[in-house]
């Protein structure tokens, strides 16, 4: 069972960005509450928190968090995600490290036509220079849409298609974003972050969504 | 046993997968096309199968309806608000001669998805231009004054056009290349033909990036957690999110009826888009026709200059404003909008 849970975590950390400052300083606080409000991939509130342990087996510090994020034009479970994953520093020379984040995604959407859920996985590296009050970083984030269900609505039935399947369906699509985030500490517990990314498709076409994606983020460490 | 609870899983877990339906397969979220099913009415036209119908006497003038987009359909033009929405089987339509189709008792009335749209096949955007959709206008025509001739003897060169929004474009375009294949235009709220009406547009409408906070844009976004458009099913499939609620100017009726929102020919500036330096109104001086104009009291409440804009290159034309209604009068007040068109032609 142990085995189990250390291939678990080792999996998930060996996938980091918005928590990638926390794990820099495990050796100070090991808790992090955070808000994130921005546009990806369209305005969103997220609530979440991480902490810090120290994985024996790999002699590293692992951060697992959980977040929860809702549109903010339609709050609600209908319009939200769900996400688990952890983040760990792969590699790191001094001040430059390479931080990796795995993590599953269980989301929802209600429109005009169509109601889905979907589940995926994702994985996000960042790399760049982590001082101890700030960072900056680059970042690669992928993600992959493992499964949805999908219903209609009797709109979209009376409007557009009238024989549209009802399921679930597989591979409805992933993104790739490239992007830049940087960050600082200030009064010594209270993070406050900066992430801009650039979204494709994850066969790198247009995503025709939002240009940019763009969040702030303000933690608070204890 | 631990092996064989692995490769039962294992097992389990891609016969779930395999079991679920392809985004991409068309017929699961979006409708197939004349070139996957052959129940739905087609014409072989300039190389390639277009979803095409025709309704009345073949013996009296023909007028060809050109929807709007780039990217929509004809089903709008068959269909009105009220009435059962026409279904895409012929066959299956509880009504019929509704919408602007109920000119068939005077005209010999053609439809048809322009490339890329509806229920015409999808193509890619490399493979689609402008120049393209003038030459299959000018073959949807040549087919029907075939088959005229062919079907009564009568010897006719000319048509009569119907153009909504985009397909006021469309007309112009044609119209410029061939001035004297049609016999009068009647258009509906036309999209902007030359640069000072994009300007007009620009100026006075509603961005994108000023709806963040309506529900279609939210929906549209959200939705790109969940389906990406990397195939024409999921791209046609999310496109349908922004129909009839991404231009507040136009009160449209987000209830207005479409088939299949053609995304890739929606997105690829077929309306030539106002950056690009285009013209295509420089031999309209060589159209002899007649011109009716109509436009919804709403929009023009909107987009009060919009319309004048025209005059310079349809100097003379008639002018209707349908009352109560914006850019979908010709599905929400089609009785309305079928009268106007009757009462220009038989002037």
């Amino acid at each position: 069972m142990q085995r189990l849970i250390t291939m678990t975590l080792t999996m998930l950390a060996l996938a980091g960005s918005a928590q990638a400052h926390t794990v820099t300083r495990t050796d100070e606080t090991s808790n992090k509450a955070y808000l994130r409000t921005g546009v990806e991939p369209t305005t969103m509130l997220t609530v979440g928190v991480q902490r810090s342990f120290r994985l024996a087996p790999l002699d590293r510090d692992i951060m697992p968090y959980i977040e929860w994020g809702t549109s903010v034009v339609r709050p609600g479970w209908g319009n939200s995600e769900l996400t688990v994953g952890a983040t760990m520093v792969a590699v790191e020379y001094g001040r430059l490290k390479l931080v990796n984040r795995l993590f599953v995604t269980a989301g929802a959407v209600e429109t005009i036509n169509f109601d889905s859920k979907r589940f995926a996985v994702g994985d996000a590296i960042a790399a760049g220079f982590y001082d101890r009050i700030w960072f900056v970083a680059g970042t690669v984030e992928y993600e992959h849409n493992v499964i949805n269900r999908i219903d209609h609505t009797d709109h979209y039935r009376t409007t557009f298609y009238e024989d549209a399947e009802d399921g679930w369906y597989r591979g409805a699509g992933g993104t790739v974003q490239f992007g830049i985030e940087g960050g600082v500490t200030l009064l010594e517990r209270l993070d406050l972050h900066l992430e801009v990314k650039m979204p494709f498709t994850e066969r790198f076409a247009s995503y025709n969504g939002s240009p940019l994606h763009a969040n702030f983020v303000t933690g608070y460490r204890f | 046993m631990n092996r064989t609870l692995q490769i039962v899983g294992t097992m389990a877990s891609l016969l779930t997968l395999a079991a679920c339906l392809d985004p991409d397969e068309a017929g699961n979220l979006v409708p197939e096309t004349v070139a996957e099913d052959p129940l739905l009415p087609a014409i072989e036209v300039n190389g390639t199968r277009l979803h095409s119908e025709a309704f009345g006497d073949i013996h009296n003038p023909i007028v060809v309806f050109l929807h709007g987009g780039p990217g929509s359909d004809y089903r709008a033009l068959i269909s009105q608000k009220g009435q059962p929405n026409a279904s895409r089987y012929p066959d299956e339509r509880t009504v019929t001669g509704v919408g602007l189709s109920q000119l068939q008792d005077e005209y010999y009335c053609v439809f048809y998805d322009q490339r890329g749209a509806g229920l015409s096949p999808r193509f890619d955007s490399n493979d689609i231009d402008v120049d393209l959709y003038v030459d299959d206008l000018d073959a949807v025509i040549d087919y029907y004054l075939h088959r005229k001739k062919e079907e009564t003897g009568v010897l006719d060169d000319q048509v009569t056009l119907f153009a909504w929004s985009y397909g006021g474009v469309l007309a112009t375009t044609y119209i410029n290349a061939h001035p004297e294949r049609v016999r009068d235009v009647a258009f509906y709220e036309p999209g902007p033909i030359d640069p000072a009406m994009w300007d007009y547009l620009a100026d006075n409408m509603t961005s994108v990036f000023g709806q963040l906070d309506k529900d279609w844009l939210d929906e549209y976004l959200l939705s790109h957690d969940h389906i990406t458009p990397d195939t024409h099913s999921r791209f046609d499939y999310q496109m349908t999110l922004g129909a009839g609620r991404a231009f507040p100017e136009f009160h449209e009726d987000p209830n207005t009826p479409f088939w299949r929102i053609g995304a890739v020919v929606s997105t690829m500036g077929l309306d030539y888009g106002p950056s690009v330096d285009f013209d295509i109104t420089q031999n309209l001086d060589a159209f002899e026709g007649g011109v009716l104009v109509m436009a919804g009291a709403l929009t023009v409440g909107e987009l009060p200059g919009y319309i004048d804009l025209l005059r310079p290159h349809y100097p003379g034309f008639q002018y209707v404003e349908i009352a109560d209604v914006g850019h979908t009068g010709p599905w929400e007040k089609a009785d309305d909008v079928a009268a106007e068109i009757r009462r220009f032609l038989s002037r």
